[in-house]
């Protein structure tokens, strides 16, 4: 970045916005980070602890609010049914995205973009809307307390994102690469896996990562489909918690602390591809 | 344009060339088919059906277990002269208004963090945290930090600044205000990082010929940096005024419940409410029918754009 041949004038300027910047920076990352680091020290505390000083790290740190919290909810059988609902999710999701957008962008068939439009327009329909008449039809389905019927509406609510940022992803990559695979012989679904898929991988981890956040955290779908104690998701007992009338502030934040963490660390172990994989594809 | 002739010359080329593999033609119409199938049956099944059965229920229901008939559209006159009704979809409109903060905040953060001063990096990670934390969990640390007597207000106060010590969601002329602001910070993280992958694309050569030629920081931003990421910008946009509404859901859930009186009251809580507190299923369908109608009319021409700019193909 350094140039030669600066005047010192210049020189300073660029010194002082580099400052100013970084203290816009530390300043922003200060709100982003504090309530998570509140919610994280406070779960440590003591009721007297924290009625002592809310903001200062726990003096003493205890497990106490945690070891209360795994007596009172079944909390491996939650993350169990986070986890399978959302890798289901996730997974179908993909697969079903790919397959669009593959179709409309590398095979010519007539209402291609008309088949794009409809799945991305689908976008629009409030969930509110459809509310009531998603939780008769999974009714009707018999998919209640299903893990199948969490996942399949985890996949038909990501699909909107999926073919969108899929489609542009595989719209880059040239026909020509395709094309040769095809003249090869091999056929649409094997180059849909043996060559489309590779390549497009990060795009692929980019909505994977955007798609398992929404779906670990959704509270209504999960509300809706699997109602059931023994069934139901992380998400959706740690908003129980404020119905039991929970008024210990250190208890709640262990019950919200153990909710964020999976998640957190699964962002913080892919967050380099979140980057790449939506700068390749997605927007140009 | 010149991308639509090349598309159009080709296709003609094609089908001269291409009587003889009329077969396929044929072949490729059901391969597409196949591949689409699965993503329309979802589609269908958890977005259209269930739209199109919340109309019908909102024409042919008024009461839990009556059978169905035509209702004269009682449900709907009975919303127009909904004094709660009105009010949440005031407070819709109020939340709809706020969209360029949406659309600038993460902009201009993005562009602090492009400008590469040292720990970015870092700082690109950080910010998006709080996207990936659940708006349930999220709504319930603020309903704590902004508390009357919370932490925030007395951190406000130890700073001497004692008339901001507002309480902040117990007032109704600033509870939507504070509601929004908290869907804000967990949702900013998101633009951030879409903005910051629009970034990337623009080339450091263009850049630091600009520099060169003594174009100065906003000369770059408004010449160079905004016509590139517009695009981004426009999905960006539509993401929000799409999303921003039903996002609301989980937070409205843990920290007001639609109050004080019904000052955070928003069609998405209403619909739930009166369906599943009230039991009345005719009733909230109808609300969320109007609720489709209004973020129908604010994203139609906007996905209309997305539409446009995501058929368009690329480097041809």
């Amino acid at each position: 970045m350094r140039r030669a041949g600066e005047a010192p004038a210049q020189r300073l300027r660029r010194r002082v916005s580099r400052v100013v910047i970084t203290i816009l920076l530390v300043f922003g990352a200060f709100v982003a980070l504090f309530p998570i680091y509140y919610t994280a020290a406070t779960a440590f505390k003591t009721q007297k602890d924290y009625a002592l000083s809310r903001f200062a790290p726990p003096r003493e740190p205890t497990l106490e609010n945690f070891r209360l919290q795994f007596r009172r909810f079944a909390v491996a059988r939650l993350i169990l049914n986070s986890v399978v609902t959302t890798a289901g999710g996730v997974v179908l999701c993909t697969i079903v995205a790919i397959m669009v957008a593959y179709a409309v962008t590398k095979v010519r068939f007539p209402g291609r973009n008309l088949v794009f439009a409809f799945l991305v327009g689908t976008l629009v329909i409030p969930f509110p809307t459809i509310m009531i008449p998603v939780y008769q039809t999974v009714l009707e389905l018999k998919l209640v307390d299903n893990y199948l019927g969490l996942i399949l509406a985890y996949a038909a609510f990501g699909l909107p994102l999926g073919v969108y940022l899929l489609g542009a992803y595989f719209r880059g990559i040239p026909d020509e690469i395709m094309e040769a695979a095809r003249m090869d012989g091999t056929s649409h679904w094997q180059t849909i896996w043996r060559v489309m898929f590779p390549i497009s991988r990060p795009g692929v981890a980019a909505l994977g990562i955007i798609n398992s956040v929404w779906m670990w955290n959704d509270l209504l779908l999960p509300l809706l489909i699997m109602p059931a104690a023994q069934r139901t998701t992380l998400m959706v007992a740690v908003t129980s918690q404020r119905n039991n009338l929970e008024v210990n502030i250190p208890i709640i934040s262990a019950g919200l602390t153990i909710a964020m963490i999976p998640i957190l660390l699964v962002y913080l172990l892919f967050q380099r591809q979140l980057i790449k994989g939506m700068t390749a594809g997605a927007v140009k | 344009m010149s991308g639509t002739f090349g598309e159009a010359g080709k296709a003609r080329g094609r089908r001269v060339a291409g009587r003889a593999a009329l077969g396929t033609h044929r072949r490729d119409a059901l391969t597409g088919a196949l591949l689409v199938l699965p993503a329309i049956a979802l589609a269908l099944t958890f977005k259209i059906v269930p739209l199109l059965r919340g109309i019908y229920t909102s024409l042919f229901l008024t009461q839990l277990g009556e059978a169905a008939h035509w209702n004269h559209f009682s449900n709907y006159l009975r919303m127009a002269h909904d004094p709660t009704v009105q009010r949440a979809f005031v407070n819709a409109a109020k939340v709809v208004a706020t969209l360029p903060v949406w659309v600038v905040v993460p902009l201009v953060v993005a562009l602090l963090i492009f400008q590469r001063t040292p720990g970015w990096g870092f700082f690109r990670a950080v910010y998006f945290m709080p996207y990936t934390i659940a708006p349930v969990i999220v709504g319930q640390v603020f309903r704590e930090l902004l508390h009357a007597q919370g932490p925030l207000n007395e951190l406000l106060r130890a700073l001497g600044l004692h008339f901001l010590a507002l309480s902040w969601l117990g007032d109704k002329g600033i509870a939507l205000f504070s509601l929004v602001a908290v869907v804000l910070w967990s949702y900013f993280g998101l633009g951030v990082v879409t903005y910051l992958a629009g970034l990337g694309t623009i080339s450091d050569e263009l850049f630091d010929a600009a520099a060169l030629d003594g174009a100065g920081f906003f000369t770059r931003m408004f010449q160079i940096v905004i016509p590139i990421i517009f695009p981004v910008m426009g999905y960006w946009t539509i993401l929000c005024t799409s999303g921003m509404l039903v996002w609301m859901f989980p937070f409205i859930f843990a920290m007001t419940e639609g109050g004080p009186g019904y000052a955070t009251m928003l069609p998405e809580y209403l619909v739930y409410i009166t369906a599943f507190r009230f039991s009345e299923l005719g009733y909230g369908t109808t609300i969320g029918v109007a609720l489709f109608v209004f973020v129908l009319i604010f994203a139609i021409f906007q996905v209309r754009y997305m539409y446009v700019s995501g058929t368009k193909r690329q480097g041809a």
